[in-house]
């Protein structure tokens, strides 16, 4: 989808970039990271021609870019940039219709499309459409810089530190955002950022680059796990193993749970632990939900489980389904225990995570 | 819940201490004479009091003490603040038409056979009362519900301008002088809009360039804005003397240029240095107008494809034409005032007005060619103030 050669930019003696060879695929997240000064953006502007190469070439879908006029070329390509750059004199629903108006489409079809996308980056369409960028916050402008970028449907979005001037709570939200949207559109996204964390949250690709070359090019779990030199090494950091548990969503790890009803204590333990049971099991009451947990281990035979019950609720202790294993990891750690409930966003059991589990997915090596 | 909201707006108006101050001022004026009588246009008159001019003078009084009680009222809390706002606002106005009214009314009073070439012109008690009612009016801007109060200023300008249209003020000096020559007058008015007019439009066009080219260029903007600020502070009159000598010798040089209608004095100089003074506030709004636009703003728009024509046309010129516009409209104002100094080398203007008075020591020639200067730059501004209001796009707050 997008092949860049000898890709090249100097600014007198020292190149920027040298001679940058890379493919991404279609429908891949590429992102791009590095220290600063190490290429990353210039390599970036160098795909839509906001900076000219000094020699190299680019080619999207087959196409040299540089045979392109500009305005034609960045029409096709989706541009989402750290300062979102909003036109402060035009509404939202103006704002994200830029793009459509410069290629000519009638205005129903462009409302259509605006409100679609609205609700795509969740901003709701009659509340939001008829702000003005000095009304909204940092958050919600950015979502509507990414909506602007997707109006007219580029096959290829080019995101420069597109959430790091929003902060660090609303960023992690925008990330997944992003990787929620992404899950649904499939564009080809090269991607900018200096944020590790960010890049191993939604890549599919990472590119190391230093001094205007790349260092190593690969998925995060490799990256992770293999790092391909000393830079790359202490780029990364020491605590590569927590980075690499990001990734993992509870969902994915998560075993059955060993639940006991309330309703039902003694005959559901006895029933556990014949069964060969866990030590600990989660209490529940008839809806599912979770209203405590029960030391099994510590139940002698015939004594009334119901004085082993400890009460608590999902806050304490239960991980919501959307949680990283990092996540999890650190809970386990700040309460002291060494497995946790899983559950919905209505309190209900739907799973259970150990400590084991998690060892498991840190001494696992990704397949090459 | 209640007592707590009062509180605190009680806190936040009695800070605001207006409606006192005007009253104040008001009261204050009826110890300054009302008019000056002079036995005749150039000798020095005396002042009279308010009492001294007629015995009707305790109608001028009331709107006073009416205000006074209101606001009294207002402090013993049986009335809103909004109300008595509200009410100071049309008493106020009530005041500065009454002023008018007893200024010309006065003036028809003490016309006497005795006296046939006695002049009576308003003295700084009635001017003070003007600014007292004025202080009142602009008592209620916080609160006015935009109609009313426009409604409430119109009618009391109206008011006035009747009584002038009416020949009603015929008997004050300064009419007099005027309607001696009506038809100069008009002359003037016309050569002064056309100076200043012509110099801001020159200023616009030759300043817009200017900022634009200062902002892009670094090499520019130094010695574009050294030449801009140093004209400013050249003292007007010294300007337009400096071009005389270069002019004449050029028309000299060219007599083609004589043909053309440039000379030395007259309206070729007054243009020129008119215009140079305009170009600052243009120059300056307009290179500040594309320093604050954000450039993330343009980046972004280069980046989904505009072109640099696309650029200009729907991004930088609609962010930029107000702060341009506020520009011009200070450019306007300042060429107006300056344009009174124009007629001391020819050029006409209502400045011919001021330096004959001047010239003959006639106070109410003076105030001929100053207050329609006056009125003209409040005009001017006002009217430039809504259209910039009416262009500016909603999304960018006030300019």
């Amino acid at each position: 989808m997008i092949e860049l050669q000898g890709l090249t930019k100097r600014y007198g003696e020292k190149p920027a970039v040298d001679g940058v060879d890379l493919t991404v695929p279609k429908g891949e997240v590429c992102v791009l990271i590095g220290p600063s000064g190490c290429g990353k953006t210039t390599t970036l502007k160098m795909i839509n021609r906001m900076l000219e190469p000094t020699s190299g070439s680019v080619y999207v879908n087959g196409k040299d870019v540089l045979r392109v006029k500009p305005e034609t070329l960045r029409r096709s390509m989706g541009y989402v940039i750290q300062y979102v750059g909003l036109f402060p004199h035009m509404r939202v629903a103006e704002n994200i219709g830029v793009v459509p108006g410069l290629l000519g489409w009638e205005k129903a079809r462009i409302a259509k499309r605006t409100d679609e996308l609205l609700g795509l980056v969740g901003l709701d369409p009659p509340v939001y459409r008829d702000k003005f960028p000095r009304e909204l916050s940092g958050g919600e402008a950015q979502r509507v810089g990414v909506a602007r970028a997707l109006a007219a449907d580029p096959p290829l979005l080019l995101m420069d530190e597109p959430f790091g001037a929003v902060d660090p709570l609303n960023r992690m939200v925008l990330q997944n955002e992003f990787v929620r949207i992404q899950r649904d559109l499939h564009k080809t996204v090269v991607f900018v950022t200096h944020d590790l964390d960010e890049a191993i949250r939604v890549a599919d690709s990472i590119v190391i680059m230093r001094e205007g070359r790349i260092v190593q090019h690969d998925t995060p779990e490799r990256v992770l796990a293999g790092p391909a030199n000393k830079f790359v090494h202490d780029f990364v950091g020491q605590d590569r193993a927590l980075k690499r548990l990001a990734r993992y969503g509870v969902r994915e790890v998560m075993t059955e749970p060993a639940v006991v009803r309330s309703g039902n204590l003694a005959a559901d333990a006895r029933d556990l632990k014949l069964k060969g049971g866990p030590r600990y099991a989660w209490v529940v009451d008839d809806e599912g939900r979770l209203t405590g947990w029960l030391n099994l281990g510590g139940l002698a035979d015939g004594t009334d489980p119901r004085g082993a019950v400890t009460e608590t609720d999902a806050s304490r202790i239960g991980l919501g389904c959307d949680a990283t294993l990092r996540e999890a990891l650190s809970r386990m750690l700040s309460e002291g225990i060494r497995a946790m409930p899983v559950v919905d966003e209505s309190q209900k059991v739907i799973g259970e995570i150990s400590l084991k589990e998690i060892e498991k997915i840190t001494e696992r090596v990704e397949p090459a | 819940m209640q007592p707590v909201q009062q509180v605190q707006r009680e806190n936040k108006y009695q800070r605001d201490r207006t409606v006192p101050l005007g009253i104040a001022v008001g009261l204050l004026s009826f110890s300054l004479s009302f008019v000056t009588f002079r036995p005749n246009r150039i000798a020095s008159g005396s002042g009279l009091f308010v009492w001294e001019v007629s015995p009707l003078f305790f109608l001028l009084v009331i709107p006073w003490v009416l205000c006074g009680s209101v606001y009294a009222l207002f402090l013993l809390g049986s009335m809103k603040r909004e109300r008595m706002v509200l009410a100071a606002s049309v008493l106020g106005n009530a005041a500065v038409v009454g002023v008018f009214l007893f200024a010309g009314g006065g003036a028809r009073l003490l016309v006497s056979p005795d006296t046939p070439f006695a002049r009576t012109s308003m003295a700084f008690g009635a001017w003070t009362m003007v600014l007292a009612g004025y202080i009142l009016i602009i008592s209620s801007v916080r609160i006015r519900r935009g109609r009313v109060g426009a409604l409430l200023s119109l009618s009391g300008i109206m008011a006035v301008a009747v009584l002038f249209a009416t020949g009603f003020m015929n008997e004050l000096s300064i009419v007099k002088e005027y309607l001696v020559r009506k038809d100069r007058f008009l002359e003037e008015l016309g050569r002064h809009l056309f100076l200043s007019g012509t110099a801001v439009f020159l200023g616009a066009v030759i300043g817009i360039p200017l900022g634009i080219a200062a902002f892009r260029r670094r090499a520019v903007e130094r010695p574009v804005f050294f030449i801009v600020n140093t004209v400013q502070t050249i003292p007007s009159l010294a300007l337009f003397g400096l071009m005389i000598a270069p002019l004449a010798l050029l028309t000299r040089r060219f007599p083609l240029l004589r043909e053309l209608g440039i000379r030395g004095i007259g309206s070729t100089p007054a243009l020129i240095a008119l215009t140079l003074y305009a170009l600052l506030p243009i120059v300056r709004n307009t290179y500040t107008s594309l320093k604050v636009l954000d450039p993330a703003v343009v980046e972004s728009a280069l980046g989904m494809g505009m072109g640099k024509l696309q650029l200009l046309r729907m991004v930088e010129i609609p962010i930029s034409l107000p702060v341009v516009m506020s520009g011009i409209r200070v450019s306007m104002v300042q060429a107006v005032g300056n344009t009174t100094v124009a007629a001391l080398i020819g050029a006409g203007g209502f400045g011919v007005f001021v330096f004959q008075g001047l010239g003959q020591a006639a106070f109410d020639l003076i105030l001929l060619g100053t207050l329609p200067v006056v009125v003209l730059a409040v005009l001017i501004d006002r009217v430039m103030q809504h259209f910039i209001r009416f262009i500016t796009p909603r999304g960018l707050g006030e300019v």
